[in-house]
């Protein structure tokens, strides 16, 4: 069995049944808090009692209220960076389906204002517009609800891709937080002319729970947690260090980094306080975490991350975190196959010098343009070499066509990636493979690796490029 | 979510919808078996029979002047059982005897508290017919103003308090209500 130098990793199929229960834990309870909303209102005769086409658009402009309703909340603790689920289903995952669940979450909305519209202009014998006008000009809870979906509508709309694209960061970010707003003001009329909460008292306190129990998360979580911490341990920049390929390593101390609990492989949100930056955190790869600081290797992309170059010692941080599944885990196998490209080495690095292993259980490839300038390399060199793992530095040029490793050479066998790739690494189909670099390179690597049949439960991707 | 466990959530799902769903065909049955069929009293026209359609503008449907030509009670479907307050008021006045001399009479209701407010009105009737009501206390804001005079002439219409509710306005049309079957009670 594998040795480490602390603490006993426990693997095997039984560890794998666990994770994959607890996923489906979480996942079921998003569910059963759509499914609940739902239950009650067909119990209560909502859609039994629609009779004619009034009541049936009624009936309908209080279903999608409610299912809507626990659709946001789902929406927003999705991205409120809470441990209990971001230990479970990791950071990256959460994000994605936050920003998956965005348009049909304003579609939802949207068929819920247009159904109560229609319903009651038909009742009223008005048309549409007339109705809308009255309902904001009568209630003042719908007017606010009514402005909230028009921020609702501008925050969706600045996220898509295209709007992305033409957006500075600054800008998405500052519309993206109006979303709060929009929230709050659209909770006065569900529960002052919300029928389903006024008639039902037990409904109206699920949701006020809900709506506590969300925004507490949020608050303590997403906002107050962070800070306190990183006040109490007075976390500041201890060294900066050029490294390799334009990248540079930062290290942060302070009291007690060690409480901080972080695994090889995770990764921190780190909040420069300067006066440029303090607003906006940066997701990093612990790249090393001895027992009292943490190193962040850093690429300079050009944006922030080239103010960071510059950061004087000695300046405090706050470090949101550690977060991601991208650590031992999720492992449950010996293998253990680490792929890296580009910066995508500082967490693969993390994990070959604290992955428990016998000699030989795991196998590093990093995957460089230019060997002469890949950041970190002599630092995973020792390390494998002390450790006994197998390293491959594959350098070249991109293939012309999608793919992960080097182009091949004039006059090498032409082979496919995978099976290039078992070459390397025997063991791939029995290890746990952790994947890191740019997206496009990870979805080229997961690809190969679904040819040799690969289950997905051992994959573990990291984005870093988010 | 492994396979096995969304077939057996989506079963578990499905069968918790189906049951919610005849429970609640089952709650409105009950509810139409007890609503009141007073033939005697006018159309009772609940434009918000299923569950208030009606904004505050909403206006029961039926002319309440030529009760007998329409359907009498269309009924069914009213989830809203407690609106439909089996308190009524005899549609045709006792015939007068001496049709001269036209009997006027206003009497003002209990002030009666709810959640948002007090409400009282005053009820002015002609040969026990109810011509008129005011407001002589009720917050008149979020709409209410508007629930209130579509309230006065649902009750004028129906001689009574037996019509729909006002989405969004339950509790004043509850407290409303109250008012109109006080005031009735002392004529």
């Amino acid at each position: 069995m594998a040795k480490n130098t602390d603490s006993v990793v426990i693997l095997g199929s039984g560890k794998l049944l666990g994770l994959q229960r607890r996923q489906d834990g979480v996942e079921m309870l998003g569910i059963l808090a759509i499914l609940i909303p739902i239950i009650a209102f067909l119990i209560n005769g909502g859609l039994a009692a629609a009779n004619d086409l009034a009541s049936w658009f009624n009936a309908f402009n209080r279903l999608t209220a409610l299912v809507g309703t626990s659709l946001l909340l789902i929406h927003m603790i999705l991205v409120a960076r809470v441990p209990w689920l971001e230990k479970i289903l990791g950071l990256d995952k959460l994000t994605h389906a936050h920003k998956k669940l965005g348009k049909p979450l304003l579609y939802l909305l949207i068929v819920h204002t247009i159904t109560a519209l229609i319903s009651y202009s038909i009742s009223d014998g008005v048309g549409v517009l007339t109705t809308l006008l009255n309902l904001i000009g009568g209630y003042a809870d719908l007017l606010l609800a009514f402005i909230g979906l028009l921020l609702m509508i501008l925050v969706v709309v600045s996220s898509i891709r295209a709007a992305r694209r033409k957006l500075s960061y600054e800008a998405w970010y500052l519309i993206h937080l109006l979303s709060y707003i929009s929230i709050f003001v659209a909770i006065p009329h569900q529960f002052s002319l919300g029928t389903e909460l006024l008639a039902e008292p037990l409904l109206a306190t699920y949701f006020i729970a809900l709506y506590v129990f969300v925004g507490l998360n949020i608050v303590w979580f997403r906002f107050l947690f962070p800070a306190v911490q990183s006040l109490a341990l007075s976390l500041r920049v201890e060294s900066v260090r050029p490294e390799a390929n334009r990248t540079t390593s930062i290290v942060i101390g302070g009291k007690r980094v060690g409480s901080l609990g972080a695994e090889a492989g995770q990764f921190f949100m780190l909040r420069v306080l300067t006066a440029k930056q303090w607003w906006r955190p940066h997701p990093f790869s612990v790249s090393a975490s001895p027992s009292n600081t943490i190193r962040f290797t850093v690429g300079n992309r050009g944006d922030d991350t080239s103010l960071l170059q510059e950061i004087r010692p000695g300046t405090r941080v706050v470090l949101e975190g550690p977060f991601g599944v991208f650590s031992e885990s999720k492992r449950t196998k010996q293998h253990v196959l680490l792929l890296a490209a580009g910066i995508g080495v500082a967490p693969i690095r993390a994990l070959a010098e604290s992955l428990a292993s016998d000699p030989g259980d795991v196998t590093v490839v990093y995957r460089v343009t230019d060997r002469s300038d890949a950041s970190l390399l002599d630092e995973v060199e020792r390390i494998c070499r002390e450790r006994n793992h197998a390293l491959h530095v594959l350098d070249g040029p991109r293939p012309n066509g999608p793919g992960f490793l080097p182009k091949q050479q004039a006059g090498e066998q032409i082979a496919p990636e995978y099976a290039r790739l078992l070459a390397l690494a025997p063991f791939a189909a029995e290890s746990d493979i952790y994947i890191c670099g740019p997206s496009s390179w990870s979805n080229a690597a997961v690809q190969a690796l679904k040819k040799l049949n690969v289950p997905k439960a051992s994959i573990h991707v990291e984005e870093f490029a988010w | 979510m492994r396979k096995s466990t969304l077939m057996v959530t989506s079963l578990v799902a499905a069968s918790a919808l189906t049951v919610a769903w005849n429970t609640g065909q089952q709650t409105l049955n009950n509810e139409i078996l007890l609503m009141p069929t007073d033939n005697a009293s006018p159309a009772v026209t609940d434009a918000a029979t299923t569950d208030p359609g009606a904004t505050a503008t909403a206006e029961p449907t039926a002319p309440a002047t030529d009760p007998a030509a329409t359907d009498p009670a269309p009924t069914q479907g009213a989830t809203q059982a407690p609106t439909a307050t089996p308190t009524q008021t005899p549609t045709t006045p006792a015939a007068p005897v001496a049709p001269p001399a036209p009997v006027t009479t206003t009497k003002s209701s209990d002030p009666i508290t709810y959640k948002y407010g007090t409400v009282q009105i005053s009820m002015t009737t002609v040969d026990g017919a109810i011509t008129e009501i005011t407001m002589l206390q009720g917050d008149a804001t979020n709409g209410r103003g508007e629930a209130y005079a579509t309230l006065i002439n649902a009750t004028i219409q129906n001689q009574g308090t037996n019509y729909g509710n006002i989405s969004g306005a339950t509790f004043t049309v509850d407290a409303f209500k109250k008012a109109v079957d006080n005031v009735m009670a002392k004529f």
